[in-house]
């Protein structure tokens, strides 16, 4: 009885990890005051390179996410569509040739939280997970869903 | 005498001589028909700490000078810094400085236009502000060879992605150059081509110009687009040591005009894949003291038309142009044209996720017969060359280079060796 038990526990565990697993999901995020409703997959890329977007008249500001390795390589491979180095270096062409900003960068998820509710038009991405459990972060729209 | 590195005969008239019977001007005038070289004294290479002291020393001159220009510049800077208090959340300032350390070695040259050895040391900052529509945009080189501000532009922001620039900036039809400007980190090679060198370099296209230009992009739907690139200004003029860009601090700097374009199709807009077309037309003035002027060429008209590419497939990527100049020398006696083909062809295959091997093929079509070429002796008409570039830590690149090279009057190996960086 004992070892049925424990096999059906084991199963529960593993459906409840794949369960959560399959619900990885990455999302759009803002401040909860900002106006920003929806960007086009266009013109979040835009954002990305340093051309100029803008939603109310009002340029919208990028910022990465780089707290996690794993949420960087989907958004190198969902949004920017480029490998890191490929970037990279496209953006310090670009920032080069014509002075475009390159988007501010955040190690720390407080710390680019806290941005975010500052900056009424500021963008950025983040795990469904860590947008939900963020004070003051609101979600914007599904970037990337693990099949 | 002797003026800029260059010899010069004056005494002619004393001699009871005309212009044209002195031996040097003879000579310089066979210069112009292929035959001979002027003789150039090349400034040595620092040899010891008290010699490189004095060099740095010289280096930083211009900067010390409470009467220079560049006070002004630093001033408009500050202003620029302070303008985000009043201009809200908007304002976003870029830096970017690009150190590089390269030495050199010529082996086989047959004249003194170039050094046997040495190093060059160069430091390359550029400054961006970015408001609601205005942007401004300085880019200062500081190294062994020169203390120059490269670009200096002010912009407004006409919609998503139409620029108007005013001030100094690198002229559109140059693609190496406004792809790389002095950012040695971002280009793979170590040289450019000749046909792209800079004016100091012995490049016979300007490169700098003051003036208007005019930035423009269209995104399709599908993510491909174009751009579209056009400057009208002040072109450089050609003096005794080569193409001197017009300068507006400086009230004795000359100048024609100059007009240029570039028109270029991007099936990914974010992407480095492009191809187009560019092309320019220039008014060089020839100064005084550049030899053409004492045999009585007033000017040169240049006109330049190419295509070009830069393409990548997996590893591989070519990076292609071809331009032809033709150029309207208008003389008192005269004026005439002569016309010329010039290209090169870059491939660069990655290797891994740290290595690039890459080789160059430069050419041109019958420079010998060409009288303007020859008021460029540093003009590298002919390269053969074959490179490495290790990326050897993030930001962080070391390249080898070997190349066979020819100008007008030289044929040479060149070895090279590079560190370059980008910060932050």
């Amino acid at each position: 009885m004992s070892r049925l038990f424990a096999t059906s526990l084991t199963l529960s565990l593993v459906l409840c990890w794949t369960a959560v697993i399959g619900a990885e999901e990455v999302v759009l995020v803002a401040g909860e005051n900002s106006p920003i409703e929806n960007l086009s997959p266009l013109e979040l890329r835009k954002a990305y390179f340093g051309i100029v977007v803008r939603y109310d008249n009002q340029i919208i500001r990028p910022f990465r996410n780089s707290s996690d390795s794993q949420l960087n390589r989907i958004f190198l491979q969902s949004v920017v569509a480029m490998s890191e180095r490929s970037y990279e270096r496209r953006l310090f062409s670009l920032t080069l040739n014509s002075g475009r900003p390159r988007p501010e960068e955040f190690t720390d998820q407080d710390g680019l939280v806290r941005a975010l509710r500052e900056c009424p038009y500021c963008i950025s991405y983040m795990w469904r997970s860590d947008a939900e459990r963020s004070i003051g972060i609101k979600v914007i729209k599904l970037l990337w869903q693990e099949n | 005498m002797v003026s800029n590195g260059f010899e010069y005969d004056i005494g002619f008239e004393e001699r009871g001589e005309s212009m044209y019977e002195s031996p040097l001007v003879v000579r310089s005038m066979r210069l112009l028909r292929g035959k001979i070289i002027r003789r150039a004294f090349m400034a040595p290479v620092p040899t010891g700490i008290s010699e490189a002291f004095v060099s740095m020393k010289n280096i930083f001159a211009p900067l010390l000078n409470p009467f220079d220009w560049k006070h002004t510049l630093a001033g408009i800077l500050l202003a620029l810094l302070a303008i985000p208090s009043q201009a809200g959340d908007e304002a976003q300032h870029e830096f970017l400085f690009f150190p590089s350390v390269e030495l050199f070695n010529n082996t086989g040259l047959e004249d003194e236009l170039f050094d046997s050895a040495g190093h060059i040391v160069s430091a390359d900052f550029m400054y961006s502000y970015s408001g609601n529509r205005f942007r401004f945009l300085g880019e200062y080189v500081l190294s062994t060879e020169e203390s120059e501000m490269e670009r200096l532009v002010a912009g407004w922001l006409f919609g998503e992605q139409t620029m108007l620039w005013v001030g100094r900036f690198h002229q559109p039809s140059k693609y190496w150059t406004t792809e790389h400007h002095h950012g040695q980190y971002l280009q793979t090679s170590i040289s450019r081509p000749g046909i792209e060198e800079w004016e100091d370099e012995g490049g016979p296209i300007p490169t700098h110009i003051t003036g208007l230009l005019l930035e423009t992009g269209h995104i399709r739907k599908d993510s491909s687009g174009y751009q579209f690139s056009a400057s009208a200004g002040f072109a450089p003029v050609l003096t005794e040591s080569g193409l001197e860009p017009f300068e507006p601090w400086n009230s004795s700097s000359d100048h024609g005009a100059a007009v240029n374009f570039r028109l270029a199709f991007l099936p990914d807009y974010f992407g480095n894949n492009q191809f187009g077309i560019l092309g320019g037309w220039s008014d060089i003035e020839i100064d005084s003291d550049n030899f053409a002027s004492q045999i009585g060429t007033e000017s040169v008209e240049q006109l330049q038309l190419g295509v070009y590419m830069n393409w990548s497939w997996e590893q591989l990527r070519i990076i292609f142009k071809v331009n032809y100049l033709e150029n309207k020398h208008i003389r008192a006696d005269g004026d005439f044209t002569d016309d010329f083909w010039s290209g090169y062809i870059q491939a660069e295959y990655a290797i891994g996720s740290y290595w690039t091997a890459y080789g160059r093929h430069e050419n041109d079509s019958g420079e010998d017969d060409m009288e303007f070429l020859r008021l460029f002796p540093k003009f590298v008409g002919h390269r053969n060359l074959f490179g490495v570039r290790w990326d050897i830590a993030t930001s962080h690149a070391l390249t080898l280079e070997i190349a066979d090279t020819e100008t007008l009057t030289s044929e040479f190996g060149q070895y090279r060796l590079q560190w370059s960086a980008v910060f932050p």
